[in-house]
C-alpha cells in the first residue's frame, strides 16, 4: 500500500509513530506526479526541492516533539490563482507565464506555518473564468476517470490531483462553482466555506464580492481538516471537523429535487443518484423534506451581473494593454461586463442580499441543511469544447456565492464510471454541521473509496 | 417569478463603440461573442429586477396587512 493512499489523518498518526517519515510521503508524491501527470497534467509548477527541504524539516521537529498540527508533514498543493513566494504563479493565463510572486497568499503562509509542505501549483482556468481552453500555455487538466473528458473548473488541477491520487488535499477557490463543479466530475470533495471565513490576500480575483478560498479533498475529514487549519483557531467559529463522526439522527434537511430534476439539461440518472442519496440519508436517520427554492436562473442572473461587472472592472486596463493575450474563450466573458455599469451592480448586489435573507428565513429556519445536486450532468469529453465559443455547464453551484452559504460537494455515485456529486449547504458559518452530514453519507457507502485505475 | 421585459439586445456596433471609448481592441469573433454575452447579461439585469419589484410589492402588501 503506498503512503499516498492514507488518509491524512492516518498518515498524520504514522508520522508522529516514527513508521512514516515526511521525507517518504513527499517522496511518494513526487513519483507519483513523475509516473503520472503527463496525463492527468493537474501540476503546471513543481516545486520539488523545496518540498524535500520543507518535508526534512517537519521530520526533524516531529522527531523533536514539535508538532505543528494535523497538516505537519503533509504534502499539499495549491490552485495557480494563488500567490506562492518564488514559485510561478500565472494564474493559469499566458499574460502571468513568467510570474514569481515574492509573498505567499495568506493561506498558504497559514499552512506553511501550519507545516504543510508545498509540492507546487495546480492548473486552473484562466483567471478562474472559464475553460477549458486549448490556446493557454498550460493545456487543460484530465479527468482521471477518463483522460479524454473535462476536470470542470476552474480549480481543474486540483480535482485531477486529488482524484488521481497525487496529494490528498489542494486550496482553491470558487466564485460560481470552482470548487464544487470539479469535486463533482472527479468525485472527489470540494468545501465552499461561508463567504469571508478565509483570507483572500494573494489570490487573484475574479469577482470580489463572490470569491471564496476552500479545499478539495479526498474525503470530508479531510477536507474539513484542511479548511480547519486555513481558517486559523477562533472562539467564535465550531471547528468544521467539530461534529465529524457525530450519528446524524434527527437532523433535518430540505432537499431542492425540483430545483434540478424539472430542468430538462439534467441527466434523469442524476437525479435517481441524488435521490438515492437523499433514501440513504433518511436510513441514517436524517428527517427528508422536499422544499421548493425561488428559480435558480434568478440566482444565476445575479450572479453573472456580479461576476461580470466586477471582473471587467478588475481587468479594464489589462484588456486594453493585453488583450490579444487572452485566450479565445476567456476574453469574451470578461470584455462582456463593458455592457454593465454601477447601478446593474448594485442592482444585483441588493438581490443578493434578499435571496440570502430569503433562504435563511424560508429554508434554514426549518433546515439543519439543504440537500441538492453540484453538476446536472457528469464530466463532457474535451471535443465537446472545441472551437472558440466557451461552452457552459449546467450546476447548481452559483447561487451559494451569491448567498454566501457554505456548501460541499460530496460524491454520490456513479453513471457510466464517471462520478456525480451532491451539494449539501448550510446555515452561515455552519460548515461543521454539513461536514458531519456528508462524512456520515460518505461512511455509510462505498462511493468515495472507488477509485480511477491507473492504467 | 414575474416574466421580465423582453432583453436588451445589443448590436455589435454598441459593443464597439463601448470598447472604443474604452480604449479596449476588439473585431471579429470577439466582438460577436463579447456581444452576445453582453446582451445576455443586460438580460439578467432585467431578470434581477422583476425580482426585486415583486419583493417590493410583496412587503408592501404585508406591510398593508
Amino acid at each position: 500500500m503506498s503512503p499516498l493512499d492514507l488518509s491524512i489523518i492516518d498518515a498524520a498518526a504514522k508520522l508522529r509513530d516514527g513508521s512514516l517519515t515526511s521525507v517518504a510521503l513527499t517522496q511518494a508524491s513526487l513519483d507519483r506526479i513523475a509516473e503520472r501527470d503527463a496525463v492527468y497534467r493537474a501540476f503546471v509548477a513543481l516545486d520539488a526541492e523545496r518540498a524535500l527541504e520543507a518535508s526534512a524539516a517537519a521530520d526533524r521537529e516531529i522527531q523533536a516533539g514539535k508538532d505543528r498540527g494535523p497538516l505537519h508533514g503533509i504534502p499539499i498543493a495549491v490552485k495557480d490563482l494563488i500567490d506562492t513566494a518564488g514559485l510561478r504563479t500565472a494564474y493559469g493565463s499566458r499574460i502571468f507565464e513568467a510570474e514569481v510572486p515574492k509573498e505567499d497568499a495568506e493561506v498558504v503562509r497559514r499552512s506553511k506555518a501550519a507545516g504543510a509542505v508545498i509540492l507546487g501549483k495546480l492548473d486552473t482556468y484562466e483567471f478562474g473564468m472559464i475553460g477549458p481552453s486549448f490556446d493557454r500555455p498550460f493545456p487543460p487538466a484530465a479527468n482521471p476517470w477518463r483522460p479524454d473528458h473535462f476536470t470542470g473548473g476552474s480549480s481543474s488541477g486540483s480535482a485531477a490531483a486529488v482524484v488521481g491520487g497525487l496529494v490528498r488535499t489542494a486550496i482553491s477557490s470558487d466564485t460560481g462553482g470552482s470548487i464544487r463543479s470539479p469535486a463533482s466530475y472527479c468525485g472527489v470533495v470540494g468545501l465552499k466555506p461561508s463567504y469571508g471565513t478565509l483570507p483572500k490576500q494573494g489570490a487573484y480575483a475574479l469577482a470580489r464580492s463572490l470569491d471564496h478560498l476552500g479545499p478539495i479533498s479526498a474525503t470530508v475529514a479531510e477536507a474539513a481538516l484542511t479548511f480547519d487549519v486555513l481558517a486559523g483557531v477562533s472562539e467564535e467559529r465550531v471547528a468544521a471537523s467539530g461534529k465529524i463522526g457525530r450519528p446524524l439522527d434527527g437532523l433535518r434537511i430540505g432537499y431542492a429535487r425540483n430545483w434540478f430534476a424539472r430542468d430538462a439539461e439534467t441527466m434523469p440518472a442524476i437525479v435517481n443518484r441524488v435521490d438515492d442519496a437523499a433514501s440513504q440519508l433518511s436510513l441514517l436517520g436524517v428527517r427528508i423534506e422536499e422544499v421548493e427554492l425561488p428559480d435558480a436562473k434568478l440566482f444565476e442572473a445575479c450572479g453573472g451581473v456580479i461576476v461580470h461587472a466586477e471582473s471587467f472592472a478588475l481587468h479594464r486596463e489589462q484588456l486594453a494593454r493585453s488583450g490579444d493575450l487572452y485566450s479565445e474563450k476567456t476574453f469574451p466573458y470578461f470584455m462582456a461586463g463593458i455592457a454593465l455599469d454601477e447601478s446593474d451592480l448594485g442592482l444585483a448586489l441588493k438581490a443578493a442580499k434578499a435571496l440570502a435573507t430569503e433562504l435563511d428565513a424560508t429554508l434554514f429556519s426549518r433546515f439543519d441543511a439543504l440537500l441538492t445536486v453540484t453538476t446536472c450532468t457528469t464530466a463532457l469529453p474535451f471535443s465537446d469544447f472545441q472551437g472558440a465559443a466557451a461552452r457552459w455547464t449546467p450546476m447548481r453551484t452559483m447561487a451559494f456565492n451569491v448567498t454566501g452559504h457554505p456548501a460541499l460537494s460530496v460524491p454520490c455515485g456513479f453513471i457510466d464510471g464517471l462520478p456525480v456529486g451532491m451539494q449539501i449547504v448550510g446555515r452561515h458559518g455552519d460548515e461543521a454541521t454539513i461536514c458531519q452530514i456528508g462524512h456520515g453519507f460518505e461512511q455509510s457507502t462505498d462511493i468515495g473509496s472507488v477509485k480511477p485505475a491507473w492504467r | 417569478m414575474k416574466k421580465p421585459k423582453a432583453e436588451q439586445v445589443l448590436t455589435t456596433a454598441d459593443i464597439a463603440k463601448m470598447s472604443d471609448a474604452a480604449g479596449i481592441a476588439l473585431h471579429g469573433e470577439r466582438l460577436v461573442q463579447t456581444t452576445d454575452l453582453a446582451s445576455r447579461f443586460r438580460g439578467s439585469v432585467d431578470v434581477i429586477r422583476a425580482y426585486l419589484c415583486e419583493r417590493q410589492e410583496a412587503d408592501s402588501k404585508a406591510e398593508k396587512l
